[in-house]
């Protein structure tokens, strides 16, 4: 692929904010508006503060229980409870959309209302309360810019500046903002929680308005699951935006198995998420470090560099990922978290040659610069050359590519559960239900399938769309590199 | 992929157990008033249209049956280990025995009479004179000496521990255990008179020769043991030559695609009342149900029908008899009303459990919280019996009233019930609790969606009960590995009976067998008296079944007091969970009568007793007519 | 450095690539727990493994095996199948079910070609226009769509044509089933074409058929690709100087497109269209399986889930000798046509 080399000089010539005055300095010279975006901040904050614990709880949990032994599970999981008693205002305890009928009004939801429009509200509002912090985001970098930065122009202006003009990329960082909302704020958005509904159905009682006998009973979500399952038969069948026997709103519908669908899809967005971010992780970093490497001593650390990575290149990779899983089924990596672990393994292996040549050629470019000759001869040592000269121009390159291949790994990840391989449940996944549906497209039950299938072709294009944006943003004169785009997403189509 | 499930599920299956079937001990009346005893016509049905179609068809014999198969593997019949190459194998390959219309009664087919010794070692059959093998040549003792050995010592063979360990024919081995090629102890007196000599009475012999691996094959014909001249290569053989002496031949094989056999007018018995069967392979479950629909077969078996297809609502059974049921199932997609005939064959699918790692109030637990009526409704669409004995109902000591009697009466642990409280209860009384729960891992057949469902229901139930299960699916030959190495937890398996009689199933509980430091336990629960109060009584009930294996009355009366003891120490200590018998089902269109099948399910059957119409179509849905090659 | 002596060390690397390959798979294959003993034998008879595994040759040690891989790969003897079908030559196996992979392939690359690329050269002379969104935006969804979703809803939608569609995929033109392997018999006897006319063809018409949903799925992501490469290409060249520089002098609109523009626009798009090899390869797998096309895709996945090594290992050495036979290729076009390509 060519890359011009004149943005690349661009950004090389961007000054770092002069060190005149650190900023620290700055902002004490004229502390008003850094305080009220502070508090700003911290009131943003405060409303989520126990979401946001019980989230990072919650990660460090899944880290701890990828590392053998699980230490400090009990502990984390102690802390992680402590943190749900924290009151949010963006929760199901504030917003409840769970009650019953009595035969005359709902009770115990949000004022009475009907569940679907206590949930409706609960969302729109998750979903107001981020677009709040985008705008408070953008606010406080206006304000950087004209209070605190010395210098009037930077090349990065240039770059918002054609960003903000970029629709296309606009849209792709909306539908990705959406989709990490979706996953993040999941416990939220859902209509019921995963533990309830999805993991332990028999450990909570609930009531709803039985009509049979006309009166308030109670059942565990369970036997209520059994009872409003999706089979495609008619008459038994719960589609979306509709109730079931029990009262309880399904937006999306459910599941063969009862589950609802949207939580199902909420919480299978977050696997997609972590698998494709750690593969990026873990194959941008392998792929950087090459890159540096490669492009630093050249000669025989690129040969070999090129050998292995065409040879993982030359294997096909759909097949080789179902080869991989196939036969590492059953071994610790694939017990832990759903299998997660071992895809992000495989994905990393199979990932890191296209990410490695797409900054090659950059890093190359970078190499041969003045600077890195003035820095040798200044006796520098080569790790810190690369850390300091050479990264930070090379990054931004990384971040458009793995962009394009998330999209392609959150489809790889689908396809393989899709054939029964990637993750196994209970941990929800996307292609594992649009695999559970296929028999009922053509029936009442067509949402298993189509709902997921419709959310990954917009989630992918998101990725795509926002990938095509930064791209174009960091260097308009681009279009060369669409086919290095192309081979990242062929990387991961096929699925 | 879910749904192919069903397909490699029963395949996978076919291969755990084998592709032989069974013969009735517990007077399991194989089936619809057919059985004339003694004849060697296999097939001689005279009940009233098979499938409980009112109609009677007048049967054009120049018609060819129309089905459906998954993938074909070989047509060597001691290679073949699956179902869809067992289906084909039967309709070209006769042996001695034979289980009529797949009942479980077997009769002579190559043979016409036979004598057993008074030790019950020594068997002398006599051959039906004037049988002729699809290349002309007579049938002969020395084509079934020279199949026996093949079985036994070919390096094609997949199934020599039939007759070396099951059947036990006398035979010398070397030092290590290997066959000495052409030591058989299996003489032809003469070109009609074949002497088998077995190193100890076994009571399922007769059954056991039933199966195709059995067959005749002419003498010489494939030079893959020693002294065969091997008249044709082997994968000529394998693949485009298979000579038997069945009553069809095969035509014409495209691997992957479709297979055909056409009548063989020589045939010893009465020649086939069709002109031949048409299998197209097909294995993915839309396609199998569209191909279906189109009117493209005559008759589709189980699981042919994909489960997710399946919609209990359009089954109206009209007659039960016994395990079978005949009835019609429809109107399916195109409109018309299918004929429908099921029957509970001999198998099982039970949960296992590695019980030096999972200890009994949590194999307890499992076994509360199990429904298996709700199991089998759920997730198997009520397509089969809810099992609480590792027996099946038809071979169960005393017939199907017995079984439902002692399963009502006698199981510990709620006959169709779900009783998550004392689940709960079992483990706290064990100091399990919700700060210290036990982690278990579950492992099922890997395309198989129906048991991960299952697993999802049980998991669900179990949390209750401080119990973490993780599922996972694995594929067949890797769950097997993992089993014999000692690395599963929970699993889940089926098993098709060898030979039709409870000892086939119950030595899978027999302790010493379960041992997985062994290098081939049988199954893979580690049942010592570590683990389980009731290993001790398992082990002695199956040593008097051992002490007992002639085929007499009295043997016999011993065997089946042995087999209840068996059952109930399983019951006690849980070392399977008994999930359910499966029924095998079929649905054919109205121009087709199809004799029932028996117990030995459908891939037994020989289908030289089929009648078609002469026009195809107008059975309620207009489409056209099947394409007959 | 020449151009072609770069392509002879591109040409050369691929050796140790293919070697480097394998050995990936066979770690991959021989490492993992998988036992294809007991997928041949089954559980009824344990004692029956001990005997299979040593007719396979799974006792001696694993170098031996290794260098035997190796070299009985590279010599082309590629051995036989243990499981499913056992005792036939990998290779017999390979012949029976690679022609409908091909024809499979051949379809998707040229509907992705057919439509993709005039689709992307409109796109990109009109740009800008409602024409324009609708095919660029069309383009980006339809290469977004993952295969296996896409192909599930075509069956179901073409299952059900009668009723959604208002006619019968079915029995349109020819009659044929919606899932279904392609019959490519009438190519075994071309003079068919000759002698008997009307049903040569119709035999074509429905292998072409029975072969089309599935290659416009597996064409998808090729096809958005081709589209917004051309698009781009048609647009940076519509503004370049020699363009402009022809229209200056007077040269036609008509023959500065055709002569100038999509000459040099279909440089960018070689790449892509034998990327197309990667994508066909990966996505033969889920789209033979679920449109029942039983071709090389399909049993590779049966013989992985039957633990079927030696097949397994067969196809897979097919697979990477076609890419790596696609990457050279690729290499030769752009040493032929274009110029601009740097070599450090």
């Amino acid at each position: 692929m060519s890359t011009s080399s004149n943005d690349v000089e661009s950004i090389g010539n961007e000054i770092e904010d002069a060190e005149d005055v650190p900023l620290t300095g700055r902002i004490a010279a004229r502390p008003r508006p850094a305080t009220v975006w502070l508090v700003g901040v911290l009131l943003l904050v405060a409303v989520e503060f126990g979401a946001l614990l019980g989230l990072i709880f919650e990660l460090l949990l899944t880290i701890a229980g990828l590392l053998p032994g699980d230490p400090a599970a009990g502990l984390l999981a102690g802390a992680a409870s402590v943190a749900a008693e924290i009151p949010t205002l963006l929760s199901r305890e504030t917003i409840p959309n769970g009650g019953y009928f009595d035969g005359g009004a709902w009770v115990n939801t949000f004022l009475g209302l009907e569940p679907m429009y206590a949930w409706a509200l609960r969302v729109v509002l998750v979903y107001a309360y981020t677009f709040v912090w985008l705008a408070w985001l953008w606010r406080g970098y206006q304000w950087f810019r004209t209070h605190y930065r010395q210098v009037d122009w930077t090349p990065r202006d240039d770059m918002v500046g054609r960003l903000q003009g970029h629709r296309w990329g606009q849209f792709g960082l909306i539908v990705v903002v959406g989709f990490l909302v979706f996953a993040l704020f999941a416990p939220a958005v859902s209509p019921v929680t995963a533990q309830d509904n999805i993991y332990n159905p028999y450990g909570n009682q609930f009531q709803y308005y039985s009509e049979t006998t006309d009166s308030v009973a109670q059942t565990s979500a369970g036997v209520a699951n059994l009872q409003s399952t999706s089979k495609g038969i008619p008459g038994q069948n719960v589609g979306p935006l509709s109730y079931d026997d029990f009262g309880r709103f399904h937006p999306f519908g459910t599941l063969t198995t009862g589950k609802d669908l949207f939580t199902y899809m909420a919480y299978g967005a977050r696997i997609s998420l972590l698998i494709g971010l750690s593969t990026m992780l873990g194959a941008g970093g392998i792929a950087l470090v090459l890159a540096m490497v490669t492009a630093y001593y050249k000669g025989l650390a690129d040969l070999a560099t090129v050998l292995a990575s065409d040879s993982v290149q030359s294997l096909p990779f759909l097949l080789m990922a179902i080869l991989a899983t196939v036969i590492f089924r059953g071994t610790w990596l694939d017990s832990t978290y759903g299998g997660a672990p071992l895809l992000i393994v495989v994905f990393t292996f199979f990932y890191w040659p296209f990410l490695w040549r797409a900054v090659r050629g950059p890093a190359f470019q970078i190499a041969e610069q003045e600077w890195i000759d003035a820095a040798k001869s200044y006796g520098q040592k080569p790790s810190v050359i690369m850390r300091k000269h050479m990264i930070p121009y090379v990054v931004s390159y990384m971040l458009i590519y793995a962009s394009l291949s998330l999209g392609g790994v959150i489809i790889a990840v689908a396809a393989l559960s899709f054939l029964g391989l990637g993750i196994s449940p209970p941990t929800p996944e996307w292609g594992r239900i649009i695999a559970a549906g296929q028999p009922y497209v053509a029936s009442p039950s067509w949402h298993i399938s189509l709902i997921p299938g419709i959310m990954i072709t917009l989630v992918v294009t998101g990725f795509n769309a926002f990938g095509d944006g930064i791209r174009d943003a960091i260097d308009p004169q681009s279009g060369g590199s669409e086919d290095g785009a192309a081979a990242a997403a062929a990387g991961g189509g096929g699925g | 992929m879910t749904d192919d499930s069903d397909l490699s599920r029963r395949r996978f299956l076919q291969a755990t157990g084998s592709t032989a079937a069974a013969a009735s001990i517990a007077g399991c009346s194989g089936g619809g008033g057919n059985g004339s005893q003694g004849g060697t016509d296999a097939g001689g049905t005279n009940g009233s249209g098979g499938d409980g179609s009112q109609r009677q068809i007048e049967a054009d014999p120049s018609k060819t049956l129309e089905l459906m198969n998954s993938s074909i593997t070989t047509f060597d019949p001691i290679a073949a280990t699956d179902t869809a190459s067992g289906v084909v194998i039967q309709q070209i390959f006769d042996g001695l025995m034979n289980y009529p219309e797949a009942n479980t009664a077997v009769e002579p087919l190559l043979a016409s009479d036979y004598q057993v010794s008074e030790d019950f070692t020594t068997y002398t059959f006599s051959l039906k004179e004037g049988a002729q093998f699809h290349n002309g040549d007579p049938v002969r003792a020395q084509d079934f000496a020279y199949a026996f050995e093949r079985l036994a010592g070919s390096e094609n063979s997949s199934r020599a521990s039939f007759i070396l360990d099951s059947l036990g024919v006398e035979a010398e081995t070397d030092g290590e255990g290997n066959y000495q090629p052409g030591s058989m102890n299996v003489e032809a007196v003469d070109e009609t008179t074949l002497r088998i000599q077995l190193t100890a009475p076994f009571h399922a012999t007769l059954e056991m020769l039933a199966y195709t691996a059995f067959a005749a094959v002419p003498e010489g014909l494939v030079g893959d043991i020693q002294g065969a001249s091997g008249e044709i290569e082997y994968t000529d053989f394998s693949s485009n030559n298979p000579v038997g002496a069945g009553p069809f031949q095969l035509e014409n094989w495209q691997q992957g695609t479709e297979a055909s056999v056409t009548r063989f007018e020589n045939y010893h018995g009465e020649p086939a009342s069709i002109a031949g069967v048409h299998w197209q392979v097909i294995t993915d479950s839309s396609a199998i149900y569209n191909y279906a629909m189109n009117e493209n077969v005559d008759s589709l078996f189980d699981p042919s029908l994909p489960l997710t297809q399946y919609d209990p609502e359009k089954l109206n059974v009209q007659r039960e008899e016994g395990p079978q049921a005949f009835g019609t199932y429809g109107p399916v997609r195109n409109g018309a009303t299918m004929n429908y005939y099921h029957i509970t064959p001999i198998n099982s699918y039970y949960l296992g459990f590695n019980m030096a790692k999972v200890p009994k109030p949590v194999r307890q637990a499992f076994a509360y919280v199990t429904n298996q009526q709700l199991i089998v409704d759920q997730v198997f669409k009520g397509t089969g019996a809810p099992a609480y004995h590792l027996t099946p109902p038809s071979i169960y000591p005393g017939g199907v009233s017995a079984y439902e009697q002692h399963a009502k009466n006698d199981y510990p642990y709620g006959y169709n019930e779900t009783r998550i409280q004392q689940a709960k209860q079992v483990m706290e009384e064990a100091g399990y609790g919700p700060n210290n729960q036990f982690s278990v891992q579950w492992t099922d057949y890997a395309s198989s969606d129906t048991w991960t469902q299952a697993g999802q229901i049980l998991r669900d139930q179990l949390r209750q009960a401080h119990i973490n299960m993780n599922i996972q699916s694995a594929d067949f030959s890797t769950l097997l590995q993992r089993g014999r190495n000692g690395q599963l937890e929970v699993y889940t398996l089926g098993w098709i009976a060898d030979w039709p009689a409870p000892d086939n199933f119950l030595q899978l509980l027999n302790p010493p067998q379960t041992d997985t430091s062994l290098e081939a336990p049988i199954s893979y629960l580690n049942w010592s008296q570590e683990n389980g109060s009731a290993a001790q009584r398992a082990i002695d009930a199956y040593e008097t079944v051992i002490d007992n294996q002639a085929p007499t009355d009295q043997a016999t009366q011993k065997r089946n007091q042995a087999y209840v003891q068996i059952e109930e120490a399983n019951w006690e200590d849980v070392a399977f969970v008994n999930m359910y018998h499966s029924w095998e089902r079929r649905y054919s269109y109205d121009w087709v009568d199809i004799p029932p099948y028996g117990a030995m399910g459908p891939s037994r059957q020989k289908f030289d007793d089929v009648k078609i119409a002469e026009t195809r179509g107008g059975g309620g849905g207009g489409g056209s007519g099947g394409n007959s090659s | 450095m020449s151009r072609w002596r770069y392509f002879l060390k591109r040409v050369l690397l691929m050796v140790p690539v293919t070697i480097t390959g394998m050995t990936i798979v066979f770690v991959v294959i021989r490492l993992g727990p998988i036992d294809p003993a007991a997928a041949i034998v089954g559980m009824n008879n344990p004692e029956g493994i001990a005997r299979i595994r040593e007719q396979l040759g799974l006792t001696q040690p694993l170098w031996q095996q290794y260098i035997e891989f190796m070299v009985d790969l590279l010599t082309f003897d590629l051995g036989q199948s243990w499981v499913i079908a056992r005792g036939t030559p990998a290779y017999d196996l390979i012949l029976i079910y690679a022609p409908r992979t091909i024809w499979l392939g051949v379809w998707s690359v040229l509907i992705a070609v057919v439509v993709g690329i005039p689709l992307g050269f409109y796109a990109g002379l009109n740009p800008n226009t409602g024409g324009d969104y609708f095919a660029s935006f069309g383009g980006i969804v339809w290469r977004a769509m993952p295969n296996f979703w896409l192909a599930i809803i075509l069956v179901a939608v073409l299952s059900q044509s009668q009723e959604l569609l208002g006619f019968s995929w079915e029995s349109w033109i020819v009659e044929t089933d919606i899932v279904t392997p392609p019959d490519l018999a009438f190519f075994t006897e071309p003079m068919g074409l000759l002698t008997n006319t009307s049903a040569w063809t119709n035999e074509l018409i429905a292998a072409l058929k029975a072969v089309a949903p599935a290659a416009l799925v597996l064409g998808s992501a090729s096809m958005g690709n081709e589209m917004r490469i051309g698009r781009t290409a048609v647009l940076e060249t519509i503004n370049s100087n020699y363009v402009e520089t022809a229209r200056a002098k007077g040269v036609p609109e008509r023959a500065i497109v055709w002569k100038h523009v999509f000459r040099n626009a279909l440089i960018p798009l070689v790449p892509i269209i034998t990327g197309e090899a990667f994508l066909l390869i990966g996505g033969s797998v889920v789209v033979e399986v679920v449109f029942a096309i039983n071709g090389l895709g399909y049993l590779f996945y049966t013989a992985i889930q039957n633990a079927d090594l030696p097949l397994v290992g067969s196809i897979t050495f097919i697979f990477i000798l076609v890419l790596v036979a696609t990457n050279i290729l690729q290499d030769f076009l752009y040493t032929l046509i274009d110029p601009r390509i740097g070599y450090e």
